[in-house]
């Protein structure tokens, strides 16, 4: 197999710390502008970063795109989601694997591949993204125009970068699915740590004494979480906060 | 009076003074140098200067400078503070001091601890990590590991006589500072055994346990560094400190009960708005307020004018609690006439219902 090493046009160091300083970025136009200079270190040229969650009813999908827009929108148009074989892949899997390495079965994922290869996606990378505390999957596509057999090298020297780069992603779009929930729910720490409190399953007095908070205000606190949340009592008020993103689920 | 705001927060420098004095009071040769001018000066001082009615300190988010010394303020009161603990103690075990100098050096190294825990109380309720964490070394130097714990608890408990910190009215302050200790440990140690067995954590995971270890091997380093001296140092200046704490803790709240369903109010904690003590102790006598807002910084805090008075300033109260008497002549009175207007106070909304 003739392999093609393309060298890189950042030091590693640089990059080890772009991926490192993800977390600190506070705009999606941040984390975009960072990630495209790590894909090219990878020898790649574009990407997309999918943020999975599943509730009881259905399944949410959120995207941070960094490749033609145009491929976004037909992938959407065409519910590409539901058929996907590399989003099935990162369910079921958490090492990344070369597009090949994918399997795939139907006719309709042999066409989602062809129209990924004219946009930029021709040959790739699938990474998937599982964190313990997270509920969310996250899966990454690192794309090349170039044949699957010019990346092989690349991929096998930044496998390990890949990975840490698709988790810091992931940790990321949780932080800022925090603050949105939290800002659209209006609430505040003490909340959280009520949520946090009520998933160690304290009770009210316990809950009280740990936080340095009376009694009465925890009972009127849970009392509006529940109406804000929209549930009916602490473990449906826990199960939500989790799918929100607003706390973290215990290990 | 002193109203101007940046006058106050210039003002909050002045807490380094404490344990400074402890140093030059050893450098002039005038060992009692501290504690005259705290139990001395300061409440002249403060009579003098007169009532803080100084704006809280909000809106600062805009001038980055102001609130990052705010911020550092107790920080730094820690660092001065330890560096002065270990010098005390390392000056004991070095010279030759006879037995009224290291008691001077005791009782100066201890009214700095007792502003230590004052400072920890400061930062422990902060959310920094780092900020708990310098909290808790604070209080494991002082033998008071457990107050993190017991602290929270004491918010959630306030005004409540079987939980201690509150003490019962006719209670001296000796009974009160020695089973109040105890029982803090106590209730600490209830919350913490609670929650680890709850979380299924190991033992270790204890904060309370994590506390009694710290203390063993701080002990144990100030054994290895100064000796047996500088050891009874430390254990001695510590005692005072918590006596100290506990004292002010007396003061903050005796016999202002509160019921289990009675909501957390400005009159569950007593208050003296002296502009001195303020600065010196990060606003710890805007007590009723940080009782209701606990997560607020010192600098946000202000005067809650339902809050009952205190007749003089901390540093005085300190020394008539310690004449018990003569304290219950003091503020029995006042507390009877509280209860006596809450009284009315209850009648009148039963009247109007």
């Amino acid at each position: 197999m003739a392999n093609k090493v393309s060298e890189p046009r950042v030091p590693y160091e640089s990059v080890n710390d772009s991926i490192s300083w993800i977390r600190d970025y506070e705009t999606e136009a941040e984390v975009l502008d960072a990630s495209r200079q790590i894909v090219l270190y990878f020898g790649l040229e574009t990407f997309v970063f999918g943020a999975l969650s599943r509730t009881d009813d259905r399944e949410h999908y959120r995207y941070l795109v960094g490749c033609n827009p145009e491929w976004c929108f037909l992938y959407d148009l065409n519910k590409w989601y539901a058929i996907d074989p590399c989003v099935d892949y990162a369910l079921q899997n958490t090492s990344p694997a070369l597009g090949s390495q994918i399997p795939v079965i139907t006719t309709g994922q042999k066409r989602l591949l062809e129209a990924a290869a004219r946009y930029g996606f021709r040959s790739g990378v699938v990474v998937p993204a599982h964190s313990p505390s997270s509920a969310r999957v996250g899966v990454l596509y690192l794309g090349s125009t170039e044949e699957e057999q010019f990346l092989f090298e690349n991929y096998r020297r930044h496998r390990n970068l890949m990975r840490a780069f698709a988790l810091e992603l992931l940790e990321w779009w949780d932080a800022k699915l925090r603050e949105t929930n939290m800002d659209a729910m209006h609430l505040d720490e003490l909340d959280l740590e009520l949520l946090q409190k009520a998933q160690e399953l304290a009770t009210a007095e316990a809950a009280a004494r740990e936080l340095g908070i009376t009694v009465s205000l925890v009972t009127g606190r849970y009392r509006r979480l529940f109406e804000k949340l929209d549930v009916r009592d602490k473990r449906h008020a826990v199960e939500k906060a989790i799918a929100l993103g607003l706390i973290k689920a215990r290990a | 009076m002193m109203r101007n705001a940046g006058v106050k927060a210039a003002g909050y420098s002045l807490c380094v003074l404490t344990p400074m004095l402890a140093v030059l009071g050893i450098a002039l040769g005038l060992p009692w140098l501290s504690p005259i001018v705290v139990f001395g000066v300061f409440p002249l001082l403060g009579l003098l200067i007169g009532e803080d009615r100084s704006s809280p300190l909000l809106n600062i988010e805009r001038k980055p400078a102001l609130k990052m010394y705010l911020e550092m303020m107790p920080r730094l009161y820690a660092i001065v503070w330890m560096v002065t603990l270990w010098w005390g103690c390392g000056h004991a075990a070095r010279t030759q001091l006879s037995t009224v100098d290291l008691a001077a050096l005791i009782v100066s190294l201890g009214l700095a601890s007792a502003l230590a825990i004052c400072t920890a109380h400061e930062l422990l309720h902060r959310r920094c990590t780092y900020d708990i964490l310098l909290a808790r070394v604070m209080t494991t130097l002082c033998f008071y590991g457990h107050m993190l714990n017991d602290h929270l608890h004491h918010h959630a408990t306030v005004g409540t006589f079987e939980y201690g910190s509150t003490a019962r009215p006719g209670t001296s302050v000796y009974r009160f500072a020695f089973s109040d200790y105890l029982t803090s440990f106590r209730n600490a140690w209830a919350v913490e055994a609670g929650r680890v067995k709850r979380c299924s954590l190991a033992w270790w995971r204890n904060q309370v346990s994590q506390a009694c270890i710290a203390v063993a091997v701080c002990t144990g380093l100030f054994f290895i560094a100064w000796g047996p001296l500088g050891l009874i140092v430390l254990i001695t200046q510590a005692a005072f400190a918590v006596f100290a704490f506990e004292v002010i803790t007396y003061v903050h709240h005796y016999g202002l009960q509160r019921s289990d369903t009675e909501e957390l109010g400005p009159h569950h904690a007593w208050a003296h708005h002296c502009w001195l003590t303020n600065c010196l102790t990060f606003n710890n006598t805007f007590h009723s307020d940080h009782h209701l807002r606990p997560r607020t910084p010192y600098y946000q805090l202000h005067a809650m004018y339902a809050a009952p008075r205190l007749p003089a300033s901390y540093f005085s109260m300190f020394w008539v609690a310690l004449v018990p008497p003569l304290w219950y002549r003091l503020i029995d009175p006042r507390l009877d006439a509280l209860q006596r207007a809450r009284a009315a106070d209850w009648l009148l909304t039963q009247q109007c219902r």
